[in-house]
């Protein structure tokens, strides 16, 4: 791709975009350009919007979602069920099953997969702190709804047999999800099903 | 149908990073064409019609079209999901450490097909549960001798003499082993090499010189297999000049 005639300001806005997911070289010229068009006050907005959400967001002291609370709103509120918990790598994955409505209880976010060819083990991922919290809490269920790929199986085989001694009912979700592909891109009816319909290991 | 546009083959998936949003960068072993990264558009999205075929270790039927910069992914039809090896996590690690050797030790486009056999039959081992153990330490030997870089086992690398049959201090420098007579104080990094896994490092070479298979027919003790690993793990940083990743997970897991 040729840039020449991009002031290396420009550039580096292109390049910033050029970061963001589903965002090629050209999509970020384009929204670079678009951007230095706009008038002054919309840009301004913007990054200071983005600026606001970086400093006020922080990650739940308990189940690890993003929140601008700690505890955020899904951990503080008693309405929900207190004895089970579900496991999920993102919280994105978390999102698209809070929008499914058919879930109730409580989360924890693991914040990625075993992935042992990236060097991603056990340690790097917050299962050190969901044991904590079975400890401390009192769960009856864990549902292991990691995505169905190699790395989210293997994830969820790991905890399930650190578990297994426990005596807390492990579930998974219903078949009906697709193998591979993430979670937070499955349809909002599918998901709600599988986490409806979870059975045990 | 092969043009020049499009190809078909075999292929083992190897890894496979983000790509964009809902892309995935798949590094595919291929049998015919060796290592190569190919775009699979949608893949993460669970509806995709690659989404099951590009999951780690699967054997795959591929037909891939030539990109101006990178291929990208038509068709992927699984042959072998390898079901047993992703249901067990030992057996997963060890087949997720052969498939990152392979990573680390073939060049991008480079046919080889002796590695691509060897990987699947270290593959197919897993998933029998066909003598795992050997199975392992046959691959990782495969692997660096068709890499060019299998040491000699059976010689003195000086002197040509036969090594004599005790426990002796290998140097990955050299590629081999100094006979007593031909000690060299200025060599570094020695390890100690064991006069049993000496011993199946000798049949494997010649088994290798002669183009014989191996039918796992040696009985390896458990304290010479945990030598043997122990050589070939730092034989094979030594070579690929680094760690490989995977062996956090192995151990956590063996
Ligand atoms: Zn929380
Ligand atoms: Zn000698």
């Amino acid at each position: 791709m040729d840039y020449s005639g991009a002031t290396p300001q420009v550039q580096r806005l292109i390049d910033e975009f050029g970061r963001l997911p589903g965002i090629g070289p050209k999509s970020a010229q384009r929204l670079a350009y678009y951007l230095i068009k706009m008038p002054e006050e919309i840009s301004l907005n913007l990054a200071e919007s983005i600026l606001s959400v970086k400093n006020s967001i922080v990650l739940c002291s308990i189940c690890f979602h993003i929140t601008d609370t700690d505890p955020c709103n899904l951990c503080s509120n008693s309405y929900r069920d207190q004895t089970t918990i579900c496991v999920v790598q993102q919280p994105l994955d978390l999102i698209a099953l809070e929008k499914s409505g058919s879930y109730k209880g409580k989360y924890h976010v693991l914040h990625g997969a075993i992935s042992p060819i990236n060097g991603i083990g056990p340690d790097n991922l917050k299962i050190k702190e969901l044991f904590l919290r079975l400890k401390n809490e009192d769960i009856d269920e864990v549902i292991l709804a990691t995505n169905l790929d190699v790395e989210g199986e293997a994830t969820a085989m790991y905890i399930n047999n650190l578990l297994a001694s426990t005596g807390i009912k492990i579930t998974i979700p219903a078949r009906g999800l697709s193998v591979g592909g993430d979670l937070q891109y499955a349809d909002e009816a599918t998901l709600g099903r599988a986490i409806q319909g979870r059975q045990g290991i | 149908m092969v043009s020049n546009k499009t190809y078909v083959t075999e292929a083992l998936i190897l890894n496979h990073r983000d790509f964009g949003e809902t892309d995935l960068l798949i590094t595919l072993f291929t049998k015919l064409f060796g290592k190569v990264p190919v775009v699979a558009r949608r893949a993460k999205m669970p509806n995709s019609k690659f989404s099951s075929g590009v999951q780690l270790l699967n054997r795959v039927q591929v037909s891939i079209g030539r990109g101006r910069n990178l291929d990208h992914m038509n068709e992927c039809e699984i042959v072998d999901s390898f079901q047993g090896i992703k249901s067990d996590l030992a057996l997963l690690s060890k087949g997720l450490f052969s498939s990152e050797l392979v990573v680390n030790f073939i060049q991008d486009r480079t046919p080889n097909i002796q590695v691509f056999n060897a990987l699947l039959k270290n593959l197919n081992d897993l998933e029998m549960q066909n003598n795992i153990e050997q199975s392992m330490i046959w691959f990782q030997l495969q692997l660096i001798n068709f890499s060019g870089v299998l040491p000699e086992f059976i010689v003195c690398i000086n002197c040509n003499e036969n090594l004599q049959r005790m426990d002796h201090i290998f140097f990955p420098s050299i590629g081999g082993i100094n006979c007593a007579n031909c000690s060299d104080i200025n060599l570094k990094d020695g390890v100690v090499i064991l006069e049993e896994s000496l011993g199946f490092l000798r049949h494997i070479q010649r088994m290798i010189r002669s183009s014989k298979s191996y039918l796992f027919d040696k009985n390896i003790d458990e304290n010479t297999l945990k030598d043997l690993n122990r050589f070939l793990r730092i034989y094979l940083s030594y070579t690929a000049e680094r760690q490989m990743k995977s062996t956090k997970f192995l151990d956590l897991v063996n």
